[in-house]
């Protein structure tokens, strides 16, 4: 009976892919549509623009430059939005996806990476860069050929944040890192502080009673020509901040851990219909519901930092308080949107317990561990935080038109035996295990059956011969 | 200090009276070996010096019998070698921000600084540079000896730029040249805006005369003989008049652009492509090498040297193909690199030197073991695979270049500034000891005592 229902399983499987790799070709075979850019992409300095002007000739020049192809072929492609595909091949153009699916006719010129018995998912985005990358602003000030960066990508990560930038981590280039600027803006609604809490109200009402004015103003319009346009040069600093989320144009991002706080953020969502995320939440699991109906999401980690004993627990309080591992699982339950980062968002040297950057994806593990299931965990460390942070349409999937950014490993990410073998970002391979020092003893090329390396951590002194 | 002065006066004297009646503008160095780093190397060598410039280098050549000749049969002697970065004797300060308009001259009391140390090492010229990070300011070039009216070689040697590390060096270089870009704008503007007038101003005189003409015309008609040589004398004084009117006229047409800020003339001088001017970029990291390139390819060749700051462990190896395609003038430590976070060592001079970049040697730092032990650790790369042509170039011809002076110093060729060293042994024998110091055809230093006017 058993091997029946995995038979017909089997099948309907088989018939979804199909029916995926099918769509997935006949989107490929179209003509890719010119994708509009959002506002919060690429948004250059304005000191940029004219001195771009500058080089024309140098422009033209890039212009007549090649096609740049990449492919990798007979890899299980795991799209996280649009389902696995099987032996596909993953075609990238000018450091974009250009076609994903299986009978994909590959340009002669086009670099090409056999990936046999491999996966490819999309690359993790990790929602603190830590010192992966520089900061004010990362694109700027990022060192592309440190260790850090590196081992990020030897994790799978290839999008990481710092301060409001998300950059990609194109080792070795400073070309095409932005992918977004202005990501969010950060806002503090404590109780501890009242006097800020009102203010911040004040605030929020004072420039929603502008935006009913403006309404207003636009209805007028229509029967009176003269009629006087609200005043809107104080629209400025926390105003405009205001404004911003109010039009829910950007995303606030609050710290809190408690369930009262996140209470209190939630109520300000709900007050003024904005978008929030709040970090940490370690306490989220015990007022999941009222997140969920808020409509706010979360940053969560699931272990404890390094060194701290500290669970959070109170137990003077008459209901459940500190911190769980089924946090991601119970918010995940009530349909908070979730992105899972290390508590420590770094590549550290004491990290080797695998608690910072180097790790990323098995603190999505651990959630799983939780009871968050496993696809669920996969997208909170890869699309879910994208579209928290507004970059979903630059990376987080598998889908033609975004970045071409991925890792091809040996098994499943959450399994803790797995390795990233390549990274690719930008259509270009920033990360070859067997090239680097990192990892490549590790059951090289992948080899689950090979030996244990000769290698042993730590070294006993006196031991060798 | 006094016998030195004492010995000086003395070598003065003596040569002054050996030389009496003979031509004063020659000398010859008769060496044991001549190494002219640019050319072959001459054993037995000769070095003909006529106004202190080097007129003639050979093997065993012909000079006016009434030269004064310097025999080193036991020496070898180079080009001095030349100290590319320094702030030898100078105070200890940070000015952070863009400053083109400070100059080390500002800084530099001659009359107060001593380049002993310098000089006893061999080197011949060195540069000074503004202390700080961002762009502190210009850099110049000093003889390390010789009369004090001519020690100063170039008061503009280059420009220096310090990124800060781990900050947006790639900001604020951007910033400063588009600071600068704005300058150029500004009196292009002003320019146009000034011929435009000008031409207006042209018309309208034309258009007066023009009238002024027809109004002549209409009252010439009347001839009245009698008036005549009155007119003749109004025409010589309007002539007069229309001469110092022109004079004037003269002053007012000429151009006066608008001041451009003086902190950014350097960078002006550089995106103007200003003969002679130059900057030279400190890279912390490789990856700055990146960032700048961001920047910099945005306006057409900026000249400019690269300064590879960091030593020991270091990224560089990142960036040698990219500085050998281009064939980047590169300062740097003489230093066997490590690989970051490792223990594998790479000859990162060697590298850069196989890639096609000039690369230029600086002591370590300016204290005064460093500055006689370079030649010594460029003997320490050169035993792992540096080649010994680089090795001698990297200390006297490559850093004359880095600073805007190859035309000058660093080789010993026709023409050149006769500035040179004389060695006891190889210049890449460790145990070698400088001799004599001759700088612009006068022997300035020596180190036996002994030999003082045994010429």
């Amino acid at each position: 009976m058993r091997q029946f229902q995995s038979l017909i399983q089997a099948c309907l499987i088989s018939a979804v892919v199909f029916a995926v790799v099918a769509k997935t070709s006949a989107l490929a075979d179209q003509p890719a549509p010119e994708k509009k850019q959002p506002k919060s992409v690429e948004k250059k300095p304005a000191d940029e623009k004219d001195d771009a002007g500058d080089k024309k000739d140098k422009k033209k020049k890039k212009e007549q430059k090649k096609d740049r192809y990449f492919a990798v072929t007979g890899a299980t492609v795991h799209t996280v939005s649009r389902g696995d595909l099987y032996g596909a091949t993953v075609l990238v153009k000018n450091g974009r996806f250009a076609e994903i699916g299986r009978g994909v006719a590959i340009p002669k010129d086009a670099e090409t990476l056999d990936a046999s018995g491999y996966h490819i998912y999309p690359g993790l985005v990790a929602v603190r860069g830590g010192n992966v990358i520089g900061s004010d602003p990362a694109d700027e000030t990022t060192d592309v050929y440190s260790l850090w960066m590196t081992i990020a990508l030897a994790g799978g990560i290839t999008t990481a944040v710092s301060g409001d930038t998300a950059v990609s981590l194109t080792y070795g280039s400073v070309e095409d890192m932005v992918v977004g600027r202005d990501l969010f803006v950060s806002l503090k609604y404590s109780s501890n502080d009242p006097e800020n809490r009102r203010k911040v109200r004040e605030g929020f009402d004072k420039v929603r009673q502008y935006m009913r004015d403006v309404q207003a103003y636009q209805e007028k319009k229509k029967i009176n020509p003269d009629a006087e346009e609200p005043d809107k040069e104080w629209i400025k600093g926390d105003y405009e901040k205001y404004y911003k989320l109010l039009k829910r144009e950007t995303i606030a991002k609050v710290t809190a851990n408690s369930a009262h706080e996140i209470n209190e953020y939630c109520s300000l969502a709900e007050r003024y219909g904005i978008r929030l995320v709040i970090d940490k939440a370690l306490e989220g699991w015990t007022v999941a519901r009222r997140m969920a109906r808020a409509g706010v999401s979360a940053i969560v980690s699931i272990r404890p930092p390094i060194f701290s004993s500290d669970t959070g627990e109170d137990e003077r309080l008459n209901r459940p308080t500190g911190r769980s591992i089924e946090n991601a699982a119970i918010l995940h339950k009530y349909g908070v949107p979730i992105a899972i980062i290390p508590s420590t968002a770094s590549i550290t040297s004491w990290g080797l317990a695998g608690r910072d950057l180097l790790h990323l994806n098995m603190e999505a593990a651990f959630a799983v561990r939780g009871g968050l299931p496993q696809d669920a965990a996969l997208r909170s460390i890869t699309i879910e935080p994208a579209r928290i942070l507004g970059i979903d349409d630059r990376v987080g999937s598998l889908e033609v038109g975004k970045d071409g950014n991925f890792m091809i490993t040996d098994g499943d990410p959450l399994h803790y035996m797995t390795q990233v073998r390549w990274t690719v970002v930008g259509g270009r391979v920033v990360y070859d295990k067997q090239k680097e020092s990192l990892f490549s003893h590790i059951r090289p090329n992948g080899d689950r059956n090979a030996p244990p390396p000769d290698d042993y951590w730590p070294r006993r002194l006196g031991d060798e011969q | 200090m006094r016998s030195f002065q004492l010995g000086t006066t003395f070598f003065l004297v003596l040569t002054a009276s050996l030389c009496a009646g003979v031509d004063e503008d020659f000398v010859v160095i008769k060496a044991g070996r001549v190494i002219t780093v640019s050319g072959e190397q001459y054993a037995p060598g000769t070095i003909v010096i006529e106004d202190g410039k080097i007129s003639a280098v050979g093997g065993d050549i012909e000079f006016p019998p009434s030269a004064t000749v310097i025999h080193a049969p036991h020496e070898t002697v180079m080009p001095g070698l030349i100290h590319p970065r320094s702030r030898f004797g100078l105070k200890r300060y940070m000015r952070v921000g863009v400053h083109g308009d400070e100059h080390v001259t500002d800084e530099v009391f001659l009359h107060q600084m001593r380049f002993d140390d310098l000089l006893h090492a061999g080197f011949v010229a060195v540069t000074l540079v503004p202390a700080g990070s961002d762009i502190p300011g210009v850099a110049a070039t000093y003889r390390t000896g010789g009369p004090v009216e001519s020690r100063l070689l170039s008061d503009n040697s280059y420009l220096h730029v310090v990124p800060k590390w781990r900050s947006s060096g790639r900001k604020m270089l951007g910033k400063a040249l588009k600071k600068a870009k704005k300058e150029i704008e500004k009196v292009k503007k002003a320019r146009e805006e000034w011929d435009k007038k000008q031409k207006e101003k042209a018309e309208k005189k034309a258009k007066e005369e023009k009238e002024k003409d027809a109004d002549q015309d209409s009252d010439s008609d009347g001839d009245d003989a009698s008036y005549k040589d009155d007119d003749g004398d109004k025409d010589t004084d309007k002539d007069a008049q229309n001469g110092a009117d022109q004079g004037k006229k003269k002053e007012e047409e000429k151009f006066k652009p608008p001041k451009i800020d003086p902190k950014y003339q350097p960078l002006v001088d550089l995106i103007e492509k200003k003969k002679g001017s130059q900057m030279m970029v400190t890279l912390t990291r490789a990856s700055d090498l990146l960032h700048l390139d961001a920047v910099m390819d945005q306006y057409d060749d900026l000249a400019h040297t690269y300064y590879l700051a960091t030593a020991r462990s270091t990224d560089y190896m990142h960036i040698v193909d990219k500085l050998g395609k281009r064939k980047a003038t590169v300062v740097l430590r003489p230093w066997i690199h490590f690989m970051p976070q490792t223990t594998f060592r790479y000859n990162l001079m060697n590298r850069l030197d196989r890639a096609g970049c000039n690369v230029a040697v600086t002591p370590w730092d300016d204290s005064r073991k460093e500055l006689y032990r370079m030649r010594a650790r460029v003997a320490g790369l050169l035993r792992a695979g540096l080649s010994r042509k680089a090795a001698l170039k990297s200390m006297t011809l490559n850093p004359a270049i880095a600073v805007g002076l190859g035309d000058r110093l660093g080789s010993i060729e026709k023409g050149k500034c006769a500035d040179l060293a004389f060695l006891d042994g190889d210049p890449l024998d460790p145990h070698s000891k400088v001799t004599r110091v001759m700088i612009l055809g006068e022997l300035v230093w020596q180190r036996d005592k002994k030999l003082v006017g045994r010429n």
